[in-house]
Parts: structure tokens; sequence; C-alpha cells
């Protein structure tokens, strides 16, 4: 690793970690809705470095959010979303790059994301009727993970010369 | 547009109709003989039914926590919760046949029940 990528990733951990904090300030009219700027840069981390580093930012910023908030109910959601995001995202980008752009990327990340958080909230309640939850979430899911995605872009493109 | 992201905006709007389609056929139903059933951990704990003139305030207490529900004019909704995120309250008012607000840190499921539940469709 070499210093460039130390310094890029912990800035990508540190703001991912400050945009996580601001939008659980925000109100949202459905419960477990996020517009999930954090993934502006694990997917930034993925492009402009690689898989191991688009990991540790999702992996840090989970970590880190749940000793600053102390909510365990939050967390469980957000590691095995982020991480069967992270997964996708990274199988999408490094295998199928030529297919997918990286909003869509993103979209697909965001859906794997929905999946995991309704896993374990039926998981946790015991009621697996709760993934009917996944529909409205989905479509909520494609639009904010498009945003992410653009946004994302948006910065792999300006930070270029940091690469 | 790739290829890929054409077909994932295949699904996308097919998500999109179904999500349209299931919701509309929910909230046009005709809503008579509502109950509401209190789960923990999947468990039933409590079934009331609901009625136009029942108004009640009722505490749930159980082994991981306590909630208290109210009850008015044939809706229901929590309105107190001894955990942090409060994600239960924010829900809101429960008034259709299988909306339902849950409460992570109790376990608990609260949920709407019409009289005959029989299609998948209804929720």
């Amino acid at each position: 690793m070499t210093l460039r990528k130390i310094i890029l990733s912990s800035l990508f951990v540190s703001l991912a970690l400050v945009f996580n904090l601001i939008e659980g300030l925000l109100p949202f009219p459905m419960p477990g809705v996020k517009l999930g700027t954090a993934n502006v840069f694990a997917l930034s981390a993925l492009v402009m470095m690689g898989t191991r580093e688009a990991f540790m930012v999702t992996i840090l910023r989970v970590f880190l959010a749940l000793l600053i908030t102390g909510n365990f109910f939050s967390f469980f959601c957000a590691i095995t979303g982020g991480l069967l995001a992270t997964v996708t995202m990274v199988l999408l980008y490094t295998k199928l790059e030529k297919y997918f752009s990286l909003s869509w990327i993103s979209v697909a990340g965001a859906w794997a994301f929905n999946l995991g958080q309704t896993l374990v909230a039926s998981f946790v309640v015991g009621d697996f009727r709760l993934m009917y939850y996944l529909l409205p979430l989905l479509v909520i899911g494609t639009i904010s993970g498009w945003i992410v995605g653009k946004l994302a872009e948006t910065l792999c493109i300006r930070l270029e010369h940091l690469k | 547009m790739k290829r890929g992201d054409k077909v994932l905006s295949a699904i996308f709007l097919l998500l999109l109709s179904l999500t349209i389609l299931v919701y509309t056929l929910r909230y046009c139903r005709p809503q008579n003989g509502l109950s509401v059933e209190v789960r923990s951990d999947g468990v039933l704990i409590k079934e009331i039914e609901l009625n136009k003139n029942l108004t009640e305030e009722i505490l749930i207490e159980y082994k991981n926590g306590k909630n208290i529900i109210l009850i008015e004019e044939g809706r229901v909704a929590v309105i107190s919760a001894d955990c942090p995120d409060k994600d239960c309250i924010k829900r809101g008012w429960l008034k259709y046949k299988g909306d339902s607000s849950i409460c992570l840190p109790n376990h608990l499921s609260i949920r709407l029940k019409g009289e005959a539940e029989v299609d998948a469709v209804t929720f």
C-alpha cells in the first residue's frame, strides 16, 4: 500500500462516516430508507484504488458509526447490507465492467444492501413476511443508488489527478 | 447506456409496476374487520379487534422491553418505545390491511390483519 493510497482511503473512510452520521439526522418518511451517500466513497475507493480499499472503507465506516451512535440494530443491518453491496459492486466492476456503467453498478449495490437489511430485520423480529417491505425499498433504492453512482462518477473524474 | 444497464433498468421498471400494482390493490380493498396482531420473536402475544368506537392505550411488556400502542378510530400506532431509534413510532398510523410496524431492539412486530387473509397479493 503506497502512502498515497493510505491517505486517500483514510480520507474516504472519514468522509463516508461524516456523511453517514449527517444522513442519520435527516428525517425520512419510511424506516430503513436512506440516501446512502456513504457509498459514494466506497464506490470511489473501488474505482480509484481497488477491491481491498472498497471493503476497507465500508467495514471501517460501519464499525466507526457503531462506536459513535451505539445503535446495534442499524449496525447489523448496515454490516450485512454493506458487505453484500460491496461484494456485488466489486464483482460487477472487476468482472463485468464493459456491460455496466458506474451508476447502475451502484444501483445493483443498493439492491444487495436492501436485501441484506430486510433479511436481518426479518430475522431479528422472527417474521419473514417482513420481506414484502423489500419491494418499495428496492424502488427507492434504485433511485438513490443511481444518484450515488453519478456522484461517485463525478468524484472520480475530479480526483483523477490523485490516482 | 450499456447492455447490462438496460437489463437492470428493465428490472427496475418491473419492480416499479409491481409495487404500484400491489399497493393500489391493497389500498382499494374495503378495510373492514381489521384486527391488530402483536408478535414478539415471531410469537403471537396479543390480538385485538379494531372497530371505529374503540380508543385504547395498551402497554406491551415482555422480556425484551416495553412499547405502548394506541388504538383509535380503526387505526393503530406505536406511541412509546424504550429503544434508541424509535423507528416504530416514526412509522405512524397503521390503517390498511397488511400495514406493519416493527421495533428491532424489542423484537416486536405489529401488523394489521383483515378478516379473511387468503391471497398473498394483499400481504
